[in-house]
């Protein structure tokens, strides 16, 4: 009964977007980008939900992340810089620990490590996939132009756009910052209050974004390319661990 | 008078406005707040670059470059329903689609507009208070019917006062009395749930003068509760309105009632794209075509023949239309019979009044049929064509088109190929050659013989079978004019690959393989033989495959020129799951086979296409693709692929649409896979 035509008046929302019957939407909800060794940059900032990666207790910088392997910032030359060479790794998720091994597969700029997983487990695949799937929104979102000939004006500040309905939008308020498209999932930005996850647009409903949304929006907005100023300003923000709602557990 | 130019020479102007990113969505509003539409966000680039400077090509080539790809479908839609809600200035340059049909962009010689009261907002919307009032309205009219008599209007109270005119001129006041009752209850509802108004009109038309509400504020509301109370309520309004009738005359009441079910039967009519229409779709459909309601003005019935969307919501929405079709046939039966019966009583006493009605009467079922036809029509036009042909090879057969030299010169030049010729070396290869007649079913060329001739189809349909050990019989391909085959032949006599059957009385052209050997190595442009035979396996290919066929001349010369090819063997891997999509490939010959996780899941026989889904939607390959016997791929590269996609518009969303049809089919047939997220990666 789950699917009764008549339930669905309270179910689903009718949404104004593209079609969703369109090949990016219907490969990228349904899976169907199978990519073997998809890369996402991770934000500079140490959020629940994002893996950690020690050696010998050491906390390294990741720069990027895919199912097959990592790049590692590795500044005081702890990691071994002979190619092939085995690396003990752990993986450190918000709920457990990981001791894997990752081979050496390049060194570029001195200080980037590019390790390839030698065994990771089912989870760990599972969970890097997601993070994944998050990036990929953010690398398709680019800025749109404001033409000054054009006889549209654009009445925020910065609006940047993907192909699916994503989304970023930066206002000149003062209370809203952004508010951000990934998915089906809109997380609106504030200056003062923590991130909150828009749930009805036309009443303005909200509610505290969870610690896994704002990770997955980290994600997301590291990887959107080109990034403006206002855009790195936003995911410095975010990052920084003197936001109220980071230092308290989030805004839940 | 403006030149109408086709959508991709278009140049749309925009008028002057702003753009309001809303979450997925994005409101554009003109500069004097009078208007407003609802677009997808992603079409932000394309409204921006609408200043008139820019033609569609452009636009599309300057969002490709920027975002590395673009929905063509949803672009297309952009604009026209831009240009059919007044947003472009110079709309009306934009030549009519045959895929486009807009309730917005009819031609109204029959009615006229007067704005009566133009944009009003409240300060915030009130949606408890429409809530409640919403409810009030559908319960009273539901109550208010409780009193309707039945049938609404006997025979006997049709001709009131004995007269037919009044009863007419009856009809008329009622429609256009409920018809303003109603678009002002629209506006209030539209303030409540919104807290916008787009104005009210006054139209002028022959079944009524009356307000008219516009309905461009519901498509801010995304809440499917209030969409449907919404309707609800405007919908029963009529009833409501007509409920006090019933305290003054019931006579006026039956009118009125009649004319509520009538405007109600309009209404509900699947056959056209109102708003109402789009949210019963939503709810009657599964999945994902319910987010496209709020947008896409997609043809009810063509979706209902889509393969995109599930054969479940198809049953529901199959359902609605066969109640539909019936309920309505009962209704124009019901309202014939009364309204004919009273013409015809008064054809002795009022001949004039007589003559009036059976002219609206008969107006009324043109109309009808009229509109049943439109909607139909895309489900007509290939049995249409069928008969069409058939019609075509009868005549053909019964007089055949005489073959002069001219004439088959005239043919042959037609093909590029041919074209490298010079007169002399045709005249030469048309004296050698020789024209025969097949009658359909004979065979012209038996699988295994040894090939001594090329052949040039002039007229009819030939169809190219192969027989094999394991799979039997199959169809290859069937070749239309003008077109070469048997060019095997050319190279070395060796065995034929394929039977080719006439379908139909054809008449081809015999030429001898070693007088075009010679044309070859004579011809300036032609001289290597291997060269020659691929392009005449290019050119079979662009004028049979059936999605190619229709292409211009110089789209088809584009992707000859910007493609190679590639003779393969059986089991060679031309695509591998989860690589870079760098090219998109057509079967000139043979066959490939699409794996899945190395699960066979199609074939794609000579004539069709793949590897377009990683290029369109931007992401690694979906499936491998092997060989499964000789055959001969052409490739382009994703640059020129793009490129040519940018300028043929209707190529793109043809090509967009299989995608879209090949990796929902995808879906249906992997819905008991592990979870998406699993099969990620």
């Amino acid at each position: 009964m789950g699917n009764a035509w008549w339930r669905r008046i309270w179910q689903k929302r009718i949404t104004v977007e593209s079609p969703a019957t369109s090949a990016p939407f219907l490969a990228r909800e349904h899976g169907l980008d199978r990519r073997l060794k998809a890369r996402v940059r991770l934000p500079a900032h140490n959020a629940d939900y994002l893996p950690i990666f020690k050696n010998s207790s050491r906390e390294l910088t990741v720069v990027d992340l895919s199912v097959g392997g990592v790049c590692l910032l590795d500044f005081q030359d702890f990691l071994l810089n002979h190619l092939s060479q085995t690396v003990p790794l752990t993986l450190q998720w918000p709920d457990r620990e990981e001791w894997i091994m990752a081979r050496v597969a390049g060194v570029s700029r001195h200080t980037h490590r590019h390790l390839q997983f030698l065994e990771l487990s089912e989870q760990s695949q599972k969970q890097i996939k997601v993070l994944v799937q998050m990036g990929s929104y953010g690398q398709k979102i680019t800025q749109v132009r404001d033409l000054k000939q054009s006889p549209a004006q654009l009445l925020v500040t910065e609006l940047w756009t993907g192909l699916q309905g994503d989304g970023l939008v930066f206002y000149d308020s003062a209370d809203t910052l952004a508010e951000l498209t990934m998915g089906l999932i809109t997380v609106r930005f504030h200056h003062s209050i923590a991130p909150q996850v828009v749930l009805d647009p036309d009443r303005n409903k909200t509610r505290p974004a969870l610690n896994k949304e704002i990770s997955d929006a980290l994600i997301c907005l590291a990887n959107i390319p080109e990034p403006s100023g206002r855009l790195k300003d936003l995911l410095l923000r975010l990052s920084t661990p003197t936001q109220p709602w980071l230092t308290t557990g989030s805004g839940v | 008078m403006s030149i109408m130019v086709s959508f991709d020479n278009f140049a749309p102007r925009l008028r002057k406005g702003r753009v309001i990113p809303q979450g997925r969505r994005l409101i554009y509003e003109t500069e004097d707040g009078e208007k407003q539409i609802v677009l997808p966000i992603e079409m932000a680039d394309a409204i921006l670059l609408a200043t008139g400077k820019y033609t569609m090509r452009q636009i599309i080539e300057k969002i490709f470059k920027l975002k590395g790809s673009l929905h063509f479908r949803t672009l297309f839609k952009t604009i026209h329903q831009l240009r059919d809600h007044g947003f472009l200035e110079n709309g009306e340059e934009l030549e009519s689609h045959s895929w486009w049909t807009s309730p917005y962009h009819e031609q109204k010689s029959w009615t006229m507009d007067l704005t009566v009261v133009r944009r009003k907002t409240l300060r915030r919307p009130r949606t408890l208070h429409f809530y409640f009032l919403g409810l009030a309205v559908v319960a009273l009219s539901l109550l208010s019917m409780l009193d309707m008599p039945w049938p609404p209007l006997s025979k006997q109270n049709f001709a009131m006062n004995g007269s037919l005119m009044w009863s007419v001129l009856i009809c008329w006041a009622f429609n256009s009395l409920l018809q303003t009752i109603q678009s002002l209850f629209k506006t209030v509802f539209q303030l409540l749930l919104t807290g916008n108004m787009f104005g009210l009109s006054l139209r002028i038309a022959p079944w009524g003068v009356y307000l008219r509400a516009t309905d461009e504020p519901i498509f801010l509301i995304t809440n499917r509760l209030f969409l449907m109370l919404y309707h609800a309520a405007t919908l029963l309004t009529p009833f409501l309105a007509s409920w006090p009738l019933q305290l003054l005359d019931s006579n006026y009441y039956s009118f009125a009632i009649a004319i509520c079910m009538g405007k109600l039967m309009i209404d509900l009519s699947p056959f056209t794209s109102s708003l109402f229409m789009q949210t019963v779709r939503s709810m009657l459909s599964l999945g994902q075509s319910d987010l496209i309601a709020g947008y896409l003005r997609e043809d009810s019935l063509l979706a209902l023949l889509s393969p995109v969307d599930r054969p479940s919501s198809n049953r529901r929405l199959h359902r609605y239309f066969t109640i539909y079709i019936l309920s309505w046939a009962a209704f124009s039966l019901w309202f014939c019979s009364i309204g004919l019966h009273g013409a015809s009583r008064q054809v002795a006493t009022d001949p004039w009044a007589s003559l009036f009605c059976w002219t609206i009467f008969c107006t009324a079922v043109v109309w009808i049929a009229a509109r049943v036809m439109r909607h139909m029509s895309p489900l007509m036009v290939k049995p249409m064509m069928r008969i069409f042909a058939l019609l075509r090879s009868w005549v053909r057969a019964w007089r055949p088109i005489k073959w002069t030299p001219e004439k088959t010169m005239n043919a042959l030049t037609e093909l590029p190929l041919f074209s490298y010729f010079s007169k002399p070396l045709l005249e030469m290869i048309l004296k050698e050659s020789q024209i025969n007649e097949i009658r359909g079913g004979s065979r012209l060329i038996t699988q295994g013989e040894i090939g001594r001739d090329l052949f040039v189809l002039l007229q009819g349909t030939l169809l190219v079978e192969r027989s094999s050990f394991d799979q039997g019989r199959t169809q290859l391909s069937i070749l239309r004019p003008v077109t070469i085959f048997g060019e095997t032949a050319i190279i070395e006599e060796s065995e034929r690959g394929a039977d080719v059957i006439a379908r139909e009385t054809s008449t081809v052209l015999k030429i001898p393989t070693h007088v075009l050997r010679f044309a070859a190595k004579e011809s300036q442009y032609v001289r290597e033989i291997e060269a020659f035979r691929n392009a005449i396996t290019v050119n079979q290919f662009f004028t049979s495959a059936p999605m190619f066929k229709d292409l211009p001349e110089d789209t088809v010369h584009d992707i000859t020129m910007r493609s190679s090819l590639r003779h393969l063997s059986p089991n060679e891997h031309i695509i591998r799951q989860g690589s870079q999509g760098r090219s998109f490939f057509m079967v000139l010959r043979g066959a490939v086979e699409v794996r899945i996780n190395e699960q066979p899941v199609k074939k794609i026989r000579q004539g069709g296409f793949f590897g377009e889904i990683a290029l369109i939607a931007d992401i690694p390959r979906t499936a491998s693709v092997v060989t499964v016997e000789n055959s001969v791929i052409m490739e382009m590269a994703a640059v020129n692929f793009w490129e040519i996609l940018c300028q043929n518009i209707e190529l793109a969303m043809f090509i967009e649409a299989v995608g879209e049809s090949r990796l929902s089919e995808d879906l249906m047939n992997n819905s008991d896979e592990p979870e998406p997220s699993e099969k990620a990666g």
